[in-house]
């Protein structure tokens, strides 16, 4: 315990005393969340999710006529999830489709959404003014009405700053293992190995650590989203803690394996870009992933940052608790056990094999 | 002990004991397996074969490799520590590690360091890093202490206080076993020397003894180099080697006194005046060049 109590705080004044790290890992998260909430803060997110309910042929062919529209993300869902969805801003906009001839379609909005509640109700329209123009023979195949709930908005800093977060929990974590390469470079690590302490003592200290610094990190991060951008959280902090951790986990287990294959910490901060950088792109960190299909949306569903910044969208943005997220909770638990079986594979305590 | 390294072999069946209480100094030149030697002591690295025990714990089990590493005080090859950390921090940090630990005053006060004891490691100069680099093999206050070339790299003032301290160190009653490739240092600091080459011993003894059995005798220095001495290893004054140096020559014999008589008289027949005229005994570098045909840096 004592050994583990000294590691600990000779770390953290390691890190705080290393002006690079201090001044990547704080301050460019928060620089890519100022200039993109200042120029799109406050716009709707990129994509326009629109939930669809209801059977029936009538259903089917509205909604693949919706999936058309450019920049619309149609989701089939029960009338109940729907307007819950609408209700935490998952989606802009709920149609529940009902009965035939007329078919009766029931506009839901929020009105958190009120700037583009409008807009996507007239393309909804247009879109079943079109299906009707091709069906001659049935004059009055619609009828719309429309209801209005109150729920929570979506704008971009809600999409942004969940992403944000992931983010920083990611790149730390990755880049975590390459102090380890430096003092296994260096021989630091063999003047611990030739002292009593355990390596699950060293390993603990470093993980410990790596979190406080996180914990700092996500507070600041929130801190100034809310302060700054009128981020406003709208629960599910439980839920949202639960993910950060065992994401900060899984990605630290990944820094860790990195840095058992990598020789030097040259090569070690390369093949950690390698993995950031696509994950930072695929993870919908800066925009929604909803939409792609294809070999672009297979590697979109395989980032585990993706779900990482999907379960805390969902809890933070949105208020959800631990059942929304428990599916994004067991890839990133999977993924933590993954990485740990090859971080123990992979350590070393010696640049040279022994 | 024998270690290979793929198809290298580091130690060919290498036996040392080291006594309580004495400065056992392995000397060799680099590659001569002095550091894999104490690697495995230390418990960093296992032997492929052989019996290895520090005070009595065998650190190739982890029960004894624990015993051993509470007990042993290291100083490694490279000196790496915190750069960022200060030097009190750093002594600090590693008293944690032990369960039984000197004041990190008291190692300050030993190492002379006490007034930088804020400085951080990395503005400090090499012989200073030294110095950390050798409270830290203190800080649990060992029974045995390994120091992997604790000179190499220093000037001639930081290599004097290394000696110093570890003088003291054996004073203490601490056994000391240390690496090195400079002979005067081993001659300096051990009446125990084993030199090693190759990964095998090849002698072992004081430094005395170990020129005194090899009976090199002394080496004679003689100048200017118009003096033509060639023809002196007929000349029956017991000289083993006649070699022509770039200011001189450079003469291996049995006694010093046949052979400086025998340049006088030569040297006055011919008319030149002797500029130069030195006798050294042999050392242990000519003990590691005859026993090796090799040199020790």
């Amino acid at each position: 315990m004592k050994a583990l109590g000294a590691l600990v705080v000779a770390n953290l004044k390691l890190w705080v005393r290393n002006r690079q790290t201090l001044v990547w890992s704080l301050v460019f998260p928060l620089l890519m969340m100022v200039l993109l909430g200042l120029f799109f803060g406050h716009q709707a997110s990129g994509a326009t999710d629109i939930a669809v309910a209801g059977t029936g042929p009538a259903a089917a062919g509205l909604t693949e006529a919706l999936r058309h529209v450019p920049n619309f993300v149609v989701h089939v869902l029960d009338r109940s999830r729907a307007i819950a969805d609408l209700k935490n801003g998952s989606v802009t906009m709920a149609l529940v489709v009902s009965g035939r001839a007329p078919v009766h379609v029931a506009i839901w909005q929020s009105a958190a959404n009120a700037s583009v509640n409008g807009q996507v109700a007239l393309v909804v329209q247009q879109v079943a003014n079109q299906i009707q123009a091709q069906a001659t023979h049935a004059p009055n195949m619609f009828a719309f009405s429309s209801h209005s709930i109150s729920g929570h908005a979506t704008s971009y800093i809600d999409f942004l700053v969940p992403g944000i977060v992931a983010m920083e929990l990611m790149s730390n974590g990755l880049f975590s293992g390459l102090a380890m390469v430096t003092y296994r470079e260096q021989g630091i690590l063999r003047r611990i190995r030739v002292t009593p302490v355990p390596t699950l003592t060293f390993l603990l200290a470093r993980i410990i650590v790596q979190l406080v610094v996180l914990a700092a990190q996500v507070v600041i991060t929130l801190g100034v989203a809310v302060i700054f951008f009128q981020y406003a959280p709208a629960g599910g902090a439980a839920a949202a803690a639960l993910a950060m951790l065992i994401g900060a986990l899984a990605f630290i287990a990944t820094g860790f394996f990195v840095a058992g294959v990598a020789r030097t910490a040259d090569a070690a901060s390369a093949i950690a870009n390698l993995i950031n950088l696509p994950m930072m792109f695929l993870g919908g960190v800066f925009f929604p992933t909803s939409g792609f299909g294809g070999a672009f949306g297979f590697l979109i569903r395989i980032v585990p940052l993706g779900y990482l910044s999907a379960a805390l969208r969902v809890t933070l943005s949105n208020g959800q608790g631990f059942g929304s997220i428990a599916g994004d909770l067991a890839v990133l638990l999977v993924t933590l056990a993954v990485a740990t079986g090859l971080a123990a594979r992979f350590f070393r305590w010696e640049s040279q094999p022994a | 002990m024998r270690k290979r390294y793929g198809g290298q072999t580091a130690l060919d069946g290498l036996t040392l004991r080291a006594e309580q209480g004495e400065i056992l100094a392995l000397l060799g030149p680099n590659g001569a397996g002095k550091t894999t030697f104490l690697e495995i002591l230390e418990g960093l690295r296992a032997a492929d074969a052989g019996e290895v025990a520090v005070l009595g714990h065998d650190p190739g089990t982890p029960a004894g490799r624990a015993y051993v590493q509470e007990h042993i005080g290291v100083s490694l090859q490279t000196t790496a520590l915190f750069d960022t950390l200060t030097v009190a921090e750093t002594l600090d940090l590693f008293g944690a590690f032990y369960k039984e630990r000197e004041s990190t005053s008291a190692l300050l006060d030993r190492i002379g360091l006490a007034d930088r004891a804020g400085a951080r490691v990395g503005q400090l100069s090499g012989g200073q890093r030294q110095r950390v680099a050798i409270a830290l093999a203190l800080v649990n206050r060992p029974s045995v202490v390994f120091l992997d070339e604790p000179t190499t790299g220093l000037d001639p003032g930081a290599r004097r206080y290394v000696w110093e301290s570890v003088r003291q160190i054996a004073a203490e009653g601490r056994t000391i076993i240390l690496t090195t490739h400079y002979m005067e240092e081993a001659t300096y600091l051990s009446r125990h020397v084993a030199i090693i080459d190759r990964g095998r011993l090849v002698a072992e003894g004081t430094p005395e003894g170990i020129v005194g059995d090899l009976r090199l005798g002394v080496n004679v220095f003689a100048g200017p180099g118009s003096l033509d001495l060639t023809g002196m290893d007929a000349a029956g004054v017991g000289v083993a080697t006649v070699e022509r140096s770039d200011d001189g020559w450079r003469i291996r014999a049995e006694r010093a006194e046949p052979v400086v008589e025998w340049i006088f008289g030569h040297a006055r027949a011919a008319g030149i005046e002797i500029g130069r005229l030195e006798v050294e005994r042999a050392t242990l570098e000519d003990a590691f060049l005859h026993l090796t045909g090799r040199g020790l840096e």
